[in-house]
């Protein structure tokens, strides 16, 4: 990876309750070309004084990618979802979901609330890891993000069947 | 000689005075009489007929005569008077008698004119009685010449002058000789003549008193005599009988059949022709109203009669038979009368012999045309216990109040036994005495057969009432309680006193009256049947669930009259189901929780789960190698525990979901789509163990994409997983049955023992360990779950070590085709 010399960095908001889910994910970000600038909230209403640039985030960027946790404290991820998909300014920025289920269900739920993809977080680490840095990437890269289409082959990794 | 002579000659004489004046005396009083009577048959006849002006004559002959004679009578000497009185009453005798025969001969001839002959009977009564003198007259004469020949002859012997005295007896003796053999000659005549009158009149007085009509006839059809018996009954007159012939139109005859009868074929002309005797011929005889007289006639040939000269005749006697045809036709028209009932008409003897049966009663005892019962026919026609009830009871008493009423049973044709309603009539003759039964008798079988029906409707409908487990009511239309069952009393501890009138109300529980009560009044005003749950409460303060109905009672008139009700207890089906209600609600809630708890709980342990997992992981990533080998084996251990948690915990939430999945919406699914989805979502495993799954002619169904799919991706899944050959094979296959179709997955794996067809279906029950196989345990009775959710059912068929045949029924009530 090598860098492509933007005149500013990129922000990704990580919306995670859980440390270990947030560090991973912050950890892949990481790893990433794009180096992106990770900010991490810990449940759905800081989440949007984050959008908004409210109470404590007044300063907070704009972010180019949003990363999702469903399960939330107070205000669950499908409410932020659907919140932030029905907002007019922030309905561009893409939202990767990410799941503790692999359920089909859930996973169409999600996509019907248009979300940009969904990851199911694997108990591999590094899996899990690799999973989000790809998914980040593919929103993150310029050309796709001004796209703004969702990528119809995207692979989620899943499972193996019982 | 004369001395002697002349006591003689007195003696004669006296003889001859006396013998006069007897004969005077009767005279007169023949003249007496004649006169009297010439003047009452003048004075009643004049009018009528010639024939009493000649009998008149003849008397008045006799008159003239005897005053012609009398002068000659007082003339003659006493001598000779005696003698000559004596000639002169037999001349006068003889004279008077035959005018008199010959009056009578003329009043004979006239015989049987209506209003002459009891006069004519008088005249030849004194007739007859006028002769009788005379004979007795004469008779004396004789007795009183003998006497005066004898003292003649006395005297002569006496004068001893034998010669004069010879002489003198000789003449008188001869006189009176000569006169006593001419008496009796003439006398002998008479009486001949007068036997003849008297039988010819007993004779006309036989005929006439006949009954029976009797006419004769001339060869030439033409009649001749007639008596009186046949003027009566062919209501003609002489005159009209006089003038008539056979072959007279005025008869108007007709034979018996109704057709002209032509006179050359009458009885008598018949017989006239052919000699031939008939006997009760009939003829009928039209009046001129057209009224028939019917006669039965006989006849026979009266041969020529030589001594008179007369020609062949033929006597025909008739007797009037109108009133007994009548009778007979009016008989004929009761046995038709009788033929046309359906009742057994039967007239017996006093002894039961029929003399008459009806059609119907010959039809009944199977007899044809003339064929009759024969002897002991009672004993035939009723059976030995309805024989002998008729003859103890039921003949007793019609002999003796005239009738009987009542029920038998008669043997038809065919031997079954008919019941029969009977009337037994008996009949009675002039003096009294019974001569004849009859006895009509009816089939009452259907009416038998009706009171049968009815009689075990009303027993079936009782055995019903108090059979019935349910309580029975009747009420009037005023809603007022006329009967209840025992079971209505067992259920409202009311005894069926308490329960009559408006009794009945005070067994509804208070909460429930105003709405039973309107619910009544309502099905009332409208006609409509009766519906009510309500309670009863018993005097004992149980309370008792049931259900009545009630349907309104028409009279013939289609008015209502009252109403007929059930009531039946349902406390106990009420608490089963209310019990039954509870449960499944409680049921539900515990399935809800279960559900919420299976979904909450596979959440929040999956993230205590994925913090041992993700920090062992982090803690193998920054310390491997730098901590001895066994670190890094456990550190590894814990990730793998935490992996397989993590699997059975999401089959439990899926299978959770799963349950709580009540409405899915059901869209067509073409199955050979799922399968191809479930292969890609295998497509690693298929490539690894090189399996081979071949199916087709999959149907369309209605169901759930995703879970069809999921089906297909376990059943294909566990053939890799429990496999047994080197080459796996799958085959999918579906039939079309009824309403259903049924797909089967086979491969060709190790197999499931029989004790585990069931079992395999189970959560969580495993036939291998961990170790074996990867797996939950959740997979088929996933697959289970999803099928039973589509109203279908799953099974195995497999023997062990020959791989598994996975059976699917799906119903296809909406018709899809494959």
């Amino acid at each position: 990876m090598h860098s492509h010399g933007y005149s500013a960095r990129l922000h990704v908001l990580i919306v995670e309750n859980d440390e270990l889910d947030s560090r991973l994910a912050s950890d892949a970000l990481g790893r990433s070309a794009l180096a992106p600038y990770v900010h991490v909230v810990r449940d759905g209403e800081e989440a949007f004084r984050f959008l908004r640039a409210e109470g404590e985030h007044s300063n907070a960027p704009r972010p180019a990618l949003v990363l999702l946790d469903l399960n939330l404290p107070r205000i669950d991820g499908r409410s932020v979802l659907a919140a932030m998909k029905n907002d007019e300014s922030l309905r561009a920025i893409p939202v990767i979901v990410i799941s503790t289920s692999s359920s089909d269900r859930d996973v169409a739920d999600v996509y019907r609330l248009q979300a940009s993809s969904y990851v199911c977080k694997s108990l591999d680490v590094e899996e899990f890891e690799q999973a989000v840095l790809q998914v980040a990437d593919l929103w993150l890269s310029p050309a796709r993000a001004v796209g703004g289409a969702t990528p119809a082959t995207n692979k989620l990794p899943k499972a193996p069947a019982s | 000689m004369l001395a002697l002579a002349i006591p003689a000659f007195v003696i004669a004489i006296a003889v001859a005075i006396r013998t006069t004046a007897a004969v005077n005396q009767g005279k007169k009083e023949m003249a007496q009489t004649f006169t009297i009577n010439a003047a009452k048959a003048r004075l009643s006849r004049a009018l009528t007929d010639g024939t009493y002006v000649a009998v008149d004559g003849a008397n008045l002959d006799l008159a003239a005569y005897r005053e012609r004679w009398d002068p000659a009578w007082r003339g003659v000497s006493l001598a000779w008077a005696a003698l000559r009185g004596s000639l002169e009453t037999d001349f006068a005798t003889r004279g008077f008698a035959s005018e008199t025969q010959r009056g009578l001969d003329k009043v004979q001839s006239l015989g049987s004119r209506p209003r002459g002959s009891l006069d004519s009977l008088h005249v030849l009564w004194l007739a007859i009685l006028a002769t009788h003198r005379s004979m007795a007259a004469i008779g004396e004469v004789q007795e009183r010449r003998f006497q005066a020949s004898q003292a003649a002859t006395d005297a002569a012997t006496r004068v001893r002058s034998r010669m004069i005295a010879f002489l003198l007896t000789m003449s008188v003796s001869g006189a009176a000789l000569w006169f006593a053999f001419a008496s009796r000659g003439r006398k002998r005549r008479l009486e001949s003549q007068a036997r003849l009158i008297r039988e010819r009149t007993r004779y006309r007085s036989v005929i006439d008193a006949l009954g029976e009509g009797l006419v004769v006839r001339a060869a030439s059809g033409r009649l001749t005599e007639w008596n009186e018996s046949a003027k009566r009954i062919l209501g003609l007159t002489d005159d009209q009988l006089a003038g008539r012939s056979s072959y007279s139109p005025e008869w108007r005859s007709i034979t018996r059949g109704g057709a002209p009868l032509k006179g050359e074929d009458l009885p008598a002309m018949i017989t006239l022709r052919t000699g031939e005797a008939l006997t009760r011929v009939p003829v009928g005889i039209s009046s001129e109203d057209g009224a028939i007289t019917w006669l039965e006639v006989n006849s026979r040939l009266l041969p020529p009669d030589t001594s008179t000269n007369s020609e062949a005749a033929t006597v025909a006697t008739f007797v009037d038979v109108t009133e007994r045809y009548r009778l007979d036709d009016a008989l004929k028209r009761q046995a038709a009368i009788f033929d046309s009932t359906p009742d057994f008409v039967s007239i017996m003897t006093t002894s039961g012999e029929p003399v008459f049966l009806n059609r119907s009663a010959r039809t009944l005892l199977g007899l044809g045309d003339g064929e009759t019962i024969g002897e002991r026919w009672l004993s035939r026609v009723h059976p030995a216990r309805e024989l002998a009830f008729l003859m103890e009871h039921a003949i007793p008493q019609a002999h003796a109040v005239g009738s009987w009423r009542g029920e038998t049973v008669v043997i038809d044709a065919n031997g079954a036994h008919v019941p029969m309603s009977q009337v037994l009539l008996t009949h009675c003759g002039v003096g009294g005495a019974v001569e004849s039964m009859s006895t009509v008798m009816r089939d009452i079988s259907h009416e038998r057969g009706a009171m049968r029906q009815q009689a075990g409707l009303v027993e079936r409908w009782s055995a019903l009432v108090t059979l019935a487990p349910v309580g029975i009511f009747e009420t009037d239309k005023a809603g007022h309680c006329d009967f209840v069952n025992a079971r209505w009393c067992d259920l409202t501890g009311l005894s069926p006193a308490q329960a009559s009138g408006t009794g009945w109300s005070g067994a509804v529980h208070p909460d429930d009256r105003a709405r039973v009560f309107a619910d009544w009044d309502l099905a009332a005003s409208t006609g409509a049947e009766f519906r009510s749950e309500h309670r009863f409460l018993r005097p004992d303060g149980e309370c008792r669930w049931v259900v009545g109905s009630a349907s309104a009672l028409f009279d013939p008139e289609g008015r209502v009259r009252g109403y007929i009700g059930t009531v039946a207890d349902v406390s106990e089906l009420k608490r089963a189901s209310e019990q039954m209600a509870l449960q499944t609600l409680e049921l539900a809630r515990s399935n809800d929780d279960l559900d919420r708890f299976a979904s909450v709980a596979s959440h929040d342990l999956q993230e205590p789960l994925r913090i041992i997992s993700g920090y062992t992981q982090l803690l193998a990533r920054r310390y491997r190698g730098k901590l001895d080998g066994d670190a890094d084996t456990f550190m590894q251990h814990t990730v793998d525990g935490a992996a397989r948690m993590q699997r059975l915990i999401k089959d439990l939430l899926h299978f959770a979901r799963l349950s709580q999945t009540k409405s899915t919406a059901r869209e067509p699914v073409a199955l050979g789509e799922s399968v191809a989805g479930a292969l890609e979502d295998l497509a690693l495993i298929i490539n690894e163990s090189g399996a081979s799954v071949v199916y087709a002619g999959l149907p369309t169904v209605y169901g759930d994409a995703i879970l069809y799919q999921q089906i297909f991706r376990n059943l294909i899944g566990n053939a890799i997983k429990y496999r047994l050959a080197a080459r796996v094979e799958v085959h999918i296959s579906a039939t079309r049955e009824v309403g259903a179709w049924h797909v089967v997955v086979r491969d060709n794996g190790m197999g499931i023992a029989p004790e585990y067809h069931e079992i395999v279906f189970a959560p969580f029950r495993r036939l291998h360990s961990a170790s074996q196989a990867a797996g939950t345990g959740m997979g088929l009775a996933i697959c289970r779950r999803i099928i039973e959710h589509f109203g279908g059912r799953i099974w195995v068929e497999s023997v062990e070590g020959q791989g598994s045949s996975f059976h699917i029924g799906l119903p296809d009530s909406k018709g899809v085709h494959a």
